[in-house]
């Protein structure tokens, strides 16, 4: 019953070749190039430039440094610990949105009044902007009058008020919830999308097959979704390890570097050392790792033609 | 049914398609126009191109471009009404760029590191000086007609701030001097007659009053990973006698008993004798004004100068009448008393295009008249030396006598070119002592190691 | 007897799951809503009240009226902010969608030569932190005249959405079963026809959920738009929020109203958009 992978490679060649107009495709993904390469080849070309140099600001020049900016990682215990606690925030806040998602949206396919409403105001998190959830969460962790304290302690569960910020792995635990309410949204819309082009009667068959809710899951809904499923969590790897503006606004990095993710300390590389150099030889060091990371994924994960 | 739905679709896409581009094309029309038209009387912020300065030349207006921070006191626009008082009487028009610090701080050093030339008159923080001289980012004030009046009627702490390798590169516009207040209702209460003069005090009292449920906690400082905390802990370091570098510049910091005795007070402060709230260690200072004004702390070791009028606002305060502010500051002994300052200054950026213009703005934004009307207005602290005998200002502000007397040795913080790599190091590795991590003898010799290395 | 018990079991689940998922996402969110509110005394009190006592819609007032006495503080240029940021993301939105399918359509549909390398190649342009491209870019923007200007967010902007755009909507595209486009070729159709009138409508709720996606995300945009812009002509509302704030800490209560008014747009949005988002391809679609 699901589509057969052969047979419609098979078919999509046919279609391909029964085309006259080979030029098609590309006159169709030219836009698309012209934009995204238009805007973004000088940028990166002079970035990954800067990061093989030292900037003399007070002479105006570049002073070619060779790999220096990239080896003076491997002795930067701040790029170390940045790296270790991304790799932890990368992974928690992935796995977790993308169940979590998937969980809600099945909920949120299901017939049920008021469903156009829950599914309107699902979108509320991600609708904040990322300063206003940064501040929002960052009230409502405040140790002398925040919401968080207010609530445990009237329902009983702490006595007194925590300082919740105030050691390393409970604000980073903390600042990951934080990302999770708000990245969640972004995964149950694109899976409720990807639920909504199932054809019915492959669970009407399923079920005249005998299969109950949880196989039909594993046994269609779940393959049928996998390459949504897996767009999203490549895409929300991407923006985990690029998360800025949370740590900017909720900790600035504290306690004692406990939440400093990368992407900040690149930041502060840049903008407060003003190391030029630096800052670029680790964002593409960091590039390189997102690319290897995400075609391992599609390598091991989809089928040929699946995704790419 | 399907079909209808796309279609539905396809006429909603279109219809945005449609409106974005009216609102695009419609916004072009507007801008131009709303740059000929004076837009600026009806109440509506003024829109003028900043960007192309060809169009200065052609059009003979002159124009300068200002980037600040808002002054956390000006709660009623008056730096804005003055700057439209100096586009009256001189008549250069100013695109004032008011932005949080933090977007100011990125913007600034955004366009200094690609060399732009956007801004005239930028805000130059006290942190900053040694690392822009380095990078001559900006333009020496020295030679500049009235430089020489400012240099000698400003506080001298104001000037050599802002002086570095004999040149002058910045007037203040924020004296933003930090003075021990202290709530004197709550001292009171607990029947202590004066305020504390030393850290032994503090903390006797801060006991005292904990003790009879007067006060939640003695004091809440701000000892966040963020410059903030840096401030706040250098306070203490000066205030114990310490200092991280010695007058030739060498680093002293796991050697100086009082660097040691400031950093161990503060951590058994909050982790064993419990009189410092331990929120410290994540709050702002928004946060420990809070606290402050909320009544549940005693002492504010280093409240700034706009605290005093906050307190006695009973829309964010619930200790109207009740804050004082103390002749000294805290210190180790009765005889130390030392204050921190942070002042902030205007400077011309190296590239401006409109020098004279951009020092015609900061000479008339810092001149004596002005300064008064803005201590008058807002109760911000003068920059002129002359004003703290202002018989019209003391009668206004009783409480400056008490400034002045703490003011006598205001420090600043440590005058290095790698200024942001040191905060940094002390940033997280003060916060590893004070929340128990390391010892405080670890966490020094740490410190030391780290900073030797960015040194070389 | 036994099913229809199961079936009321089953919707009592439903109903509950549901109620936790609203409860979920709301609370935070209705904890912003009351601050915005809530004067400064009753948002810190302990023990909490979690109704104010004076509620006031005053901050809502201001930020939409804007301050009597000044225009460049950010309650004053909050309304700019709200134009400009809907100027922006409809744009971004509008031309991402456009631009996007049609690669998106190569990309899911069409055999040409170097498709994977450039499909590579446009992901990996995504995988550069933005941080360190914001240097070059600002030089390039000085250099062109075109600092604090709308067109250059939303260009900008274009280049950070449209690969995912394409991306995502491949994903749909590509789900849409072959067989279908193939028996309206068999029929006569020219590729054109089968796209418009088979393809589009089954792509429809992949459709809605990137046109919401690409807004939210060029709505939200802030680290750009802090450094691109600088005055109302073109600042956006993640950067007017930020800045109501002075030097020492965030005013929390115009914050939060600002990001309640903030987020409503794209709530807005997909309320709209939802219900293309319910079930594509039923089986009438099918055989219809």
């Amino acid at each position: 019953m699901l589509p057969d992978i052969k047979k419609r490679n098979a078919l999509l060649r046919n279609l391909s070749f029964s085309d006259s107009n080979k030029n098609l495709a590309l006159l169709l993904i030219l836009p698309s190039i012209i934009i995204v390469f238009g805007v973004l080849i000088y940028p990166i070309c002079y970035s990954l430039y800067m990061s093989f140099n030292k900037i003399n600001f007070a002479q105006r020049q570049f002073e070619f440094a060779g790999l220096k900016n990239y080896l003076n990682m491997f002795t930067d215990k701040y790029f170390f610990n940045a790296i270790r606690l991304t790799i932890y925030f990368t992974i928690v806040t992935v796995f977790a949105e993308i169940v979590l998602g998937t969980a809600m949206a099945l909920v949120l396919k299901q017939d049920f009044k008021g469903r156009g409403f829950v599914r309107g105001i699902m979108i509320l998190p991600w609708a904040l902007p990322g300063v206003v959830n940064g501040i929002m969460w960052k009230w409502i962790y405040n140790s002398n009058y925040g919401a968080l304290n207010a609530l445990l302690s009237q329902l009983g569960i702490i006595k007194e008020y925590q300082v919740w910020l105030g050691n390393p792995s409970s604000a980073l635990n903390l600042m990951i919830f934080a990302n999770i309410w708000k990245e969640t949204p972004y995964v149950v819309l694109l899976a409720l999308a990807g639920l909504s082009t199932i054809p019915k009667e492959l669970y009407e068959s399923a079920k005249v097959d005998g299969a109950g809710g949880w196989r039909s899951f594993w046994k269609i809904t779940l393959p049928m979704i996998k390459p949504v499923i897996l767009i999203l969590t490549i895409t929300k790897t991407i923006w985990a390890i690029q998360t800025f503006d949370l740590v900017y606004i909720l900790t600035a990095g504290g306690p004692a570097g406990g939440t400093e993710l990368i992407t900040y300390y690149i930041h502060k590389s840049t903008f407060k050392f003003l190391e030029f150099g630096y800052g670029s030889a680790m964002a593409y060091i960091l590039t390189l790792v997102t690319f290897l990371l995400s075609y391992l994924y599609i390598k091991s994960l989809s089928k040929e033609g699946e995704i790419i | 049914m399907l079909k209808s739905r796309f279609v539905k679709l396809f006429t909603l896409m279109t219809i945005v398609l449609l409106v974005a581009s009216l609102i695009l094309t419609g916004c072009g029309k507007s801008s131009e126009t709303g740059d000929s038209s004076k837009s600026t009387d009806s109440g509506q912020p003024a829109q003028q191109d900043t960007q192309d300065s060809g169009s200065q030349a052609t059009s003979g207006e002159q124009k300068i471009t200002v980037l600040l921070p808002k002054h956390e006191m000006d709660t009623k626009g008056f730096w804005e009404k003055e700057t439209r008082q100096f586009e009256s009487e001189s008549g250069v028009k100013v695109e004032l760029i008011n932005m949080a610090w933090e977007n100011v701080a990125e913007r600034v050093t955004q366009e200094m590191a690609a060399g732009g030339s956007s801004y005239d008159v930028v805000e130059f923080d006290n942190a900053w000086v040694a690392k822009f001289n380095k990078n001559n980012w900006l333009e020496p004030l020295d030679g500049y007609e009235g430089a020489d009046e400012i240099k000698n009627g400003l506080l001298s702490g104001l000037v050599n701030k802002f002086s570095i390798g004999g040149k002058f590169y910045g007037v203040a516009w924020n004296n933003d001097t930090r003075f021990f207040m202290y709530n004197k209702k709550m001292l009171e209460d607990a029947g202590i007659s004066k305020p504390p003069k030393t850290w032994a005090e503090v903390k006797e009292y801060s006991k005292i009053l904990q003790e009879k449920g007067i006060a939640k906690y003695g004091f809440i400082d701000a000892y966040p990973q963020s410059q903030v905390g840096v401030n706040e802990i250098t306070y203490a370091i000066y205030s114990f006698g310490g200092n991280y570098f010695d007058e030739n510049g060498n680093l002293i910091i796991a050697s100086d008993p009082g660097v040691k005795n400031a950093l161990e007070f503060l951590q058994k402060g909050l982790n064993e004798d419990k009189f410092i709230d331990p929120a410290s260690l994540t709050s702002d200072y928004e946060a420990i004004a809070n606290v402050f004004f909320k009544g549940d702390t005693a002492f504010f070791l280093q409240a700034w100068p706009g605290v005093y009028a906050y307190a006695n606002d009973p829309s964010v305060s619930q200790i109207v009448g009740q804050i004082e502010v103390a002749p000294y500051a805290i210190g180790v002994d009765e005889k130390t008393n030392i204050v921190l300052t942070l002042p902030e200054a205007m400077a011309i950026p190296a590239t401006s295009k409109n020098k004279e213009n951009a020092w015609k703005y900061i000479r008339y934004m810092s001149s004596k008249e002005f300064d008064k009307r803005k201590a008058l207005e807002i109760g911000a602290l003068p920059i002129w030396k002359e004003l703290y005998n202002d018989p019209d200002l003391l009668k206004l502000y009783p409480y400056w006598e008490n400034f002045g007397k703490q003011a006598e040795n205001a420090r600043g913080l440590p005058d290095i070119t790698w200024y942001d790599q040191f905060a940094n190091i002390i940033q997280v590795e003060v916060q590893n002592i004070l929340i128990g991590q390391t010892s405080v003898e670890d966490g020094l010799k740490s410190i030391e190691e780290q900073l030797k290395r960015v040194m070389e | 007897m036994r099913s229809n018990t199961r079936k009321i079991i089953n919707r009592a689940v439903i109903y509950i799951l549901a109620a936790l998922i609203v409860i979920y996402v709301l609370a935070p969110y209705l904890w912003l809503i009351i601050s915005s509110i809530s004067t400064k005394a009753d948002l810190l009190k302990v023990p909490l009240n979690w109704i104010p006592r004076k509620p006031t819609l005053e901050n809502y007032y201001t930020i939409l009226a804007g301050t009597s006495s000044s225009t460049t503080d950010a309650a004053s240029q909050f309304k700019y902010a709200l134009a400009n940021s809907a100027v922006v993301a409809i744009s971004v939105t509008a031309l991402s969608m456009v631009v996007g399918l049609l690669a998106a359509y190569a990309f899911a549909r069409m055999r040409f030569r170097f498709k994977k390398p450039s499909f590579y190649l446009i992901l990996l342009t995504q995988m550069v932190p933005p941080i360190a491209l914001i240097i070059p870019m600002y030089m390039l923007l000085l250099k062109f005249n075109m600092m604090d200007k709308k067109i250059s967010l939303i260009i900008v902007y274009l280049s950070l959405v449209l690969p995912f755009v394409i991306w995502i909507m491949k994903g749909y595209l590509a789900s849409i079963p072959v067989e279908l486009e193939e028996s309206a070729r068999i029929d006569g159709c020219s590729r054109m026809k089968s796209f418009v009138r088979i393809i589009l409508p089954l792509a429809s709720p992949g459709l809605a959920a990137t046109t919401i996606f690409a807004f939210i995300i060029a709505w939200n945009e802030f680290f750009y738009a802090l450094n691109f812009t600088s005055t109302i002509r073109a600042k956006t509302l993640p950067v007017v929020i930020t800045e109501f704030s002075s030097k020492h800490g965030a005013d929390y209560i115009m914050t939060s109203t600002g990001g309640v008014i903030a987020s409503l747009p794209p709530v807005l949005l997909a309320l709209v958009f939802q219900k293309y988002i319910i079930a594509g391809l039923t089986a009438g679609a099918i055989k219809g």
